[in-house]
């Protein structure tokens, strides 16, 4: 776990704003319940915090934590029916790693883990069948619905066929400019 | 009803703009305005905060009194982590930069750098080049193996004369020539130069 600590993509899943209840008082924190101009916070007061925040203060059983809406059982049985179809990016682009975390934390634990596996196991297939079969086309339409890590999978699939390609044609030898280069030399030409 | 925590908001906003940029955004944030130097801020409030309810010497395993010093530490880890991430991404796209543009950075690339990550970049690149002299080979030419000794390529922007194997080259803007791939690599990784492929 240690080089995940640097990882962008882990952090900022742990952004993810997760319902919870404070359990007891509590000094200071009143500013996160808008509806009260006491400086301390009261028991019982429901707060969005970040994922991150909230695990640190669950752990010490100080609030106590609920699935977002797009966890809940019924929403779970509205993705299984067609894992496919549901545009997961809209819900929360870190979608599976953010429902781990949580899973460690709820009391149904152990079947949002398993409906978790079971929609990125059937979504997985389509991803590499639509990855492997779009050369020279417009893929933004195909991965708006995927989440970050599908979206990495379907890139590494992608680059693969067209690696295949470009060294079947011969071509991967070329030498090609840095990345960052191109695109604004090219764009310096189209201003000229 | 509830509203959010201030702590942390801005990390987030740096990290989130690393993931959006082409290659590395500007240091410090959009527009320049001091991102890093806002977390540091925040982190060191929330460092006085901290000392100021502990000099109060309550007992912090109750949760009225430890509730909100929880929440102060997380969100300094927090902070720190972003601010550390946040570098680190920088630093490992610079080394990077060393091994696909050369020794020198180009010069729309240099405007995004702090000062000390440019000399970050050359500090990498003085260990590389000594090394590389010390075992008399380019390490970052042909990074992938070459199947002929000469490319043909068109001049994207103007470079000057340069000296190859064979004489000096005039490469003017919209021509085209037949070189030696080790003489003109590392142009065409800088992007002044493009690989014609018949």
């Amino acid at each position: 776990m240690a080089s995940a600590y640097y990882d962008l993509d882990a952090i900022l899943a742990e952004e993810e704003r997760v319902p919870t209840t404070f359990l007891s008082d509590a000094q200071d924190l009143g500013i996160l319940d808008s509806s009260s101009d006491n400086d301390d916070l009261s028991r019982g007061t429901k707060a969005e915090l970040p994922l991150w925040l909230a695990t640190t203060l669950a752990e010490r059983i100080w609030v106590k934590l609920e699935l977002p809406r797009c966890y809940q059982s019924r929403f779970r049985t509205y993705l299984l029916a067609d894992p496919t179809v549901v545009a997961l990016s809209e819900r929360s682009p870190t979608y599976y790693e953010t429902g781990f975390r949580l899973a460690s934390f709820v009391r149904e634990s152990s079947s949002l883990c398993d409906s978790l596996i079971r929609t990125l196991a059937t979504r997985f297939k389509g991803v590499i069948d639509k990855a492997q079969n779009s050369r020279n086309e417009d893929i933004s339409s195909l991965t708006r619905s995927m989440t970050a890590i599908e979206r990495r999978l379907f890139d590494l699939a992608h680059q693969g066929s067209i690696d295949i390609l470009l060294w079947k044609q011969r071509d991967s030898e070329r030498i090609h400019s840095a990345r960052g280069m191109k695109r604004k030399l090219g764009a310096a030409n189209a201003a000229r | 009803m509830t509203s959010i925590l201030p702590y942390g908001a801005k990390g987030r906003e740096l990290l989130l703009e690393l993931k959006r940029s082409e290659w590395l955004p500007a240091y410090n944030g959009k527009r320049q305005d001091d991102g890093v130097r806002q977390v540091l801020g925040e982190i060191d409030a929330l460092y006085k905060r901290m000392r100021s309810r502990m000099a109060e010497s309550r007992d912090m395993r109750e949760p009225f009194y430890g509730c909100p010093l929880m929440v102060y530490h997380a969100s300094t880890l927090r902070n720190k982590r972003c601010l550390l991430a946040y570098l680190k991404y920088r630093a490992d796209l610079i080394g990077n930069l060393r091994w696909d543009a050369g020794s020198a950075i180009p010069e729309d690339l240099r405007r995004k750098l702090c000062a000390e990550e440019a000399q970050y970049f050359s500090a990498y690149d003085n260990i590389l080049s000594d090394y590389m002299r010390e075992v008399d080979l380019d390490l970052a030419a042909d990074m992938e193996p070459p199947k002929n000794l000469y490319v043909e390529v068109r001049v994207l922007r103007d470079c000057g004369e340069i000296d190859t194997v064979s004489g000096p080259v005039v490469l003017a803007k919209d021509t085209t020539h037949n070189l030696r791939r080790s003489d003109v690599e590392h142009l065409i990784r800088q992007g002044a130069l493009e690989q014609v492929t018949s």
